[in-house]
């Protein structure tokens, strides 16, 4: 980028004052390519020109407690750095039990938890929906789907915590709700990429862990069988994303 | 005397080792048999702290650990080489191990021994036993400064690769 040329459009644009331009250093001039109402050009396109893009990236960067820096040299490229916070990863979870394991569901797709009653519980095409005032409600038992063992305990049955991502909704049967937690998520290693349903891992202290539950992926995979299938074979061949972002534009329409 | 002759032997073969270009290889116990890695590939030897399973992984995996705060995945050498499993006991160890994979992996072991420091003529090519070797067989070592050990070195790359 041409500092004289940034320099030259915010005068024109009214950002900054001639005097004023006089004192910015090279960064504070490089940094008015953020500054709302800010642009090069004299006429705007379809896509560009009105001084609002770079803006609304910065203003949410920020949001989010970050910061963007730039760097440039006129002919050879300009660098753009983005420092987000790490606490980003901190998330609000539910803490539950299943099998005697502990795994967290990130409350930002829970609904709510109820008490399953196992009356309420019909099976539709070898898929069990559980009524939940007056709707149907496909569910899903966890403890089946991860091979562990259900520990179930007398007084209190197991739960339905209830989960939606988008339109879809689903309950996941759980033995025990343990409790709300704030977690700073880490990722499971590469070894365990195969491992389909899991966002990652948290430490609760005392050397616990607990896999945190990737509710989009699980209700992916419960609702729509042979879309994961279908992943797992292009996932295999090594073409992830392009297929994986194909496959859910396809299932959009 | 024979011990006499066979500390003299060992001292020679220690000052041979002097010269020579050695690599340290660390010996664990796995079923009985002793297996080394390069020692260079092992960052840290850990008592197994309790692990957490990961439901649907491969059933080699025993789950992952925390170290320092890093989740590390623990695989079983026993069921990785499927031979007959075991209960963790206290003198059971967890090998991080880094072979430029570029993670860490746990690798649960019987025992630690020691490291025997092997010139290149104390190793034996994996071909020795006869046939087609598994990858991760990287030959036989035979340390002339012990009263008859084999080792079964082991090449990890392609257990971690494909734990």
């Amino acid at each position: 980028m041409d500092h004289g040329a940034l320099v030259a459009a915010a005068v024109r644009r009214g950002i900054v004052s001639p005097e004023e331009a006089q004192e910015l250093t090279e960064s504070e001039m490089l940094a008015l390519v953020f500054m709302p109402g800010f642009t090069t050009k004299e006429v705007a396109t379809d896509l560009s020109g009105r001084g609002v893009g770079l803006d609304v990236a910065k203003t949410n960067i920020s949001k989010l407690g970050g910061v963007v820096d730039i760097t440039s040299d006129v002919g050879i490229g300009t660098k753009m750095t983005i420092t987000l916070p790490i606490t980003l990863a901190i998330i609000h979870v539910l803490l539950v039990e299943i099998g005697a394991h502990l795994f967290a569901v990130p409350l930002a797709s829970v609904e709510e938890a109820i008490v399953l009653d196992e009356g309420k519980v019909r099976t539709v095409e070898s898929r069990d929906v559980l009524t939940v005032r007056g709707t149907s409600l496909p569910i899903c038992r966890l403890a089946r789907l991860f091979g562990l063992p259900a520990s179930h305990r007398d007084g209190h049955g197991p739960f339905v915590v209830i989960a939606r991502v988008g339109a879809r909704r689903l309950g996941f049967v759980v033995d025990e709700l343990v409790g709300q937690q704030d977690i700073v998520i880490k990722p499971l290693g590469k070894s365990l990429k195969g491992v389909r349903g899991f966002a990652g891992a948290t430490e609760l202290g005392d050397q616990r862990i607990a896999l945190v539950i990737d509710v989009a992926a699980l209700i992916e995979e419960v609702l729509l069988p042979g879309e994961v299938r279908f992943l797992a074979a292009a996932e295999d061949s090594g073409r992830r994303n392009g297929t994986l972002e194909a496959s859910r534009r396809a299932g959009r329409t | 005397m024979p011990t006499l002759k066979g500390r003299t032997e060992r001292r020679a073969a220690r000052r041979a080792g002097e010269t020579g270009k050695r690599v340290e290889y660390l010996a664990f116990g796995l079923a009985g048999e002793t297996y080394a890695v390069q020692i260079a590939h092992v960052a840290e030897i850990l008592r197994p702290p309790p692990f957490t399973l990961v439901p649907r992984a491969s059933e080699t995996v025993l789950g992952v650990i925390s170290v320092r705060g890093k989740l590390v995945t623990v695989i079983d050498l026993r069921r990785r080489f499927r031979l007959p499993p075991a209960a963790i006991d206290r003198k059971s160890r967890i090998l991080l191990a880094d072979a430029g994979t570029g993670e860490q992996i746990g690798l649960l072991v019987d025992d630690v021994q020691q490291v025997w420091r092997l010139a290149s003529e104390e190793i034996e090519p994996a071909n020795v036993l006869g046939g087609e070797q598994a990858p991760h067989i990287a030959g036989i070592g035979r340390p002339t400064a012990s009263d008859g050990a084999m080792l079964i070195l082991l090449e990890l790359r392609p257990v971690l690769e494909s734990p």
